[in-house]
């Protein structure tokens, strides 16, 4: 005869089994209750998180307790302590948050639980910054890391979920820069030339050798911080330098990340009518693979 | 008796408001530039001095691209010649020094801009092409290349995509 006790354990078992049979249903990614022994040990935490929407693009951040809903743009930064991934990313996010700070681009941290938590919030720099708990933002984040760009009302307009790349990184930082940017941004040049990010770069050139080419006028270029070797050629002497100084063997990368789109739409023409193989590379707002943004529904 | 003789301070005042008000739009003239597409500038050009190779760089088989902003002023004289962009400071020197002789085209003596002054950029390669030192005019080498035809970007034909 079965005892009471065994019982009991096989009934706590079973509802461990529906627990992680929901969580697969609703789309969670297990890793984040696993991750997170805590939350997962509070059951009523846990219970709403399971109840929220995903914090997929559209869905809507209560701005409560984020506090920022008068400003055009913030961005939520989802972290964990116990997340592998946020501890190595923690050095790019003390940076992202400082230079926020600088701009004035409103950033709120969610940690499963800020009271807790409260000496990572600090390591991450967040003094000063807006910390809440996960549950409080009324979406279920998809993931840890992960960073939502979201409007005053809001609404997620587009997010970086994982430990970033280089690539996220430069954007990310781009981002912050210009939150208006990444979300205004058209996905291609009025010529109907495609904008790739530096992200997606590796896969369209297939290996490809390339120069990224910069037509920024010179005091601008100077004064703008690169992560990546560039040929700063002012666009109205372009057509004059491109045959001598760019090697026609290899694709050229017209760097538009800071150049209006007609800028940039110039600089591909006049490369294109010199017999250049061009890719117009735009760092400051397209879509990811891991990320999404509002206009391509990802 | 004082009165008489000093006029009256609001007139004073006038005075030096008609006079201050009469030299503004001479003052503005003079010291405005207009900016000038690479191309027209150059075409302007009526007398043109290519700068020396350095036998300094000869020797050391150097070569680059020099580019320098020139402001002309409305008889066609250099005013001024200032680096943007150099791989060598003799280089530079030799550039500054050859285009301050250049000529050009004067603004019509009719003409509603006759006080502007033009400025425009000036691009030389410095080359040693099989040995030889060579020095291109890059901005005339492509008004050449169009037959002698002044070009700006918007002129340029696209290519079908």
């Amino acid at each position: 005869m079965t005892s009471w006790p065994s019982i009991k354990h096989k009934a706590t078992e079973l509802a461990l089994v529906m627990v992680s049979t929901a969580l697969m249903v609703a789309g969670y990614e297990g890793a984040i209750a696993l991750a997170h022994r805590r939350v997962s040990a509070e059951p009523s935490g846990l219970q709403k998180l399971l109840d929220f929407a995903p914090m997929s693009i559209g869905a809507r951040v209560s701005m409560d307790a984020v506090g920022r809903g008068r400003d055009s743009y913030a961005f939520i930064i989802v972290v964990s302590p116990d997340c592998v991934h946020c501890r190595a990313a923690a050095p790019f996010f003390r940076t992202l948050i400082g230079e926020a700070g600088r701009r004035g681009v409103p950033v709120a941290l969610a940690l499963p639980d800020r009271v807790r938590d409260k000496s990572f919030a600090t390591t991450l720099g967040a003094r000063g910054v807006p910390v809440v708990d996960w549950v409080e933002l009324g979406v279920k984040p998809l993931g840890t890391p992960m960073i939502a760009l979201v409007d005053a009302g809001g609404t997620v307009l587009k997010y970086w979920a994982g430990e970033p790349s280089q690539a996220a990184k430069r954007e990310l930082m781009n981002a912050v820069r210009q939150p208006s940017a990444i979300v205004n941004r058209p996905r291609s040049l009025p010529s109907g030339q495609p904008m790739v990010a530096e992200s997606d770069l590796q896969g369209a050139l297939g290996g490809f050798p390339v120069t990224i080419v910069n037509t920024l006028e010179r005091p601008l270029f100077r004064g703008t911080r690169y992560d990546y070797p560039a040929v700063n050629i002012p666009l109205d002497e372009l057509r004059f330098r491109s045959r001598q100084e760019l090697d026609p063997a290899k694709t050229q990368v017209v760097d538009c990340t800071f150049l209006g789109i007609a800028m940039c739409d110039r600089t591909v023409n006049e490369l294109r009518v010199d017999g250049f193989r061009v890719v117009a590379m735009d760092n400051s707002g397209s879509a990811e693979d891991h990320g999404g943004t509002k206009e391509d529904g990802k | 008796m004082i009165n008489s003789l000093f006029p009256k301070p609001r007139l004073i005042g006038c005075c030096l408001l008609g006079g201050l008000l009469s030299s503004l739009p001479a003052a503005a003239q003079s010291d405005t530039v207009a900016r000038y597409p690479t191309a027209a500038l150059r075409a302007e050009a009526t007398v043109t001095v290519l700068p020396t190779y350095p036998q300094d760089m000869l020797s050391l088989n150097k070569g680059g691209l020099v580019v320098v902003r020139v402001t002309v002023a409305p008889d066609g004289q250099v005013q001024s010649v200032q680096d943007l962009e150099s791989f060598d400071a003799v280089a530079s020197h030799s550039v500054r020094a050859a285009v301050s002789q250049w000529r050009f085209r004067a603004t019509p003596k009719e003409s509603p801009l006759r006080e502007l002054r033009r400025t425009g950029k000036l691009l030389f390669l410095f080359r040693l092409a099989d040995g030889h030192p060579t020095v291109i005019d890059l901005v005339a080498a492509d008004i050449e290349a169009h037959g002698g035809k002044v070009t700006t970007m918007l002129s340029r034909s696209s290519p079908q995509p």
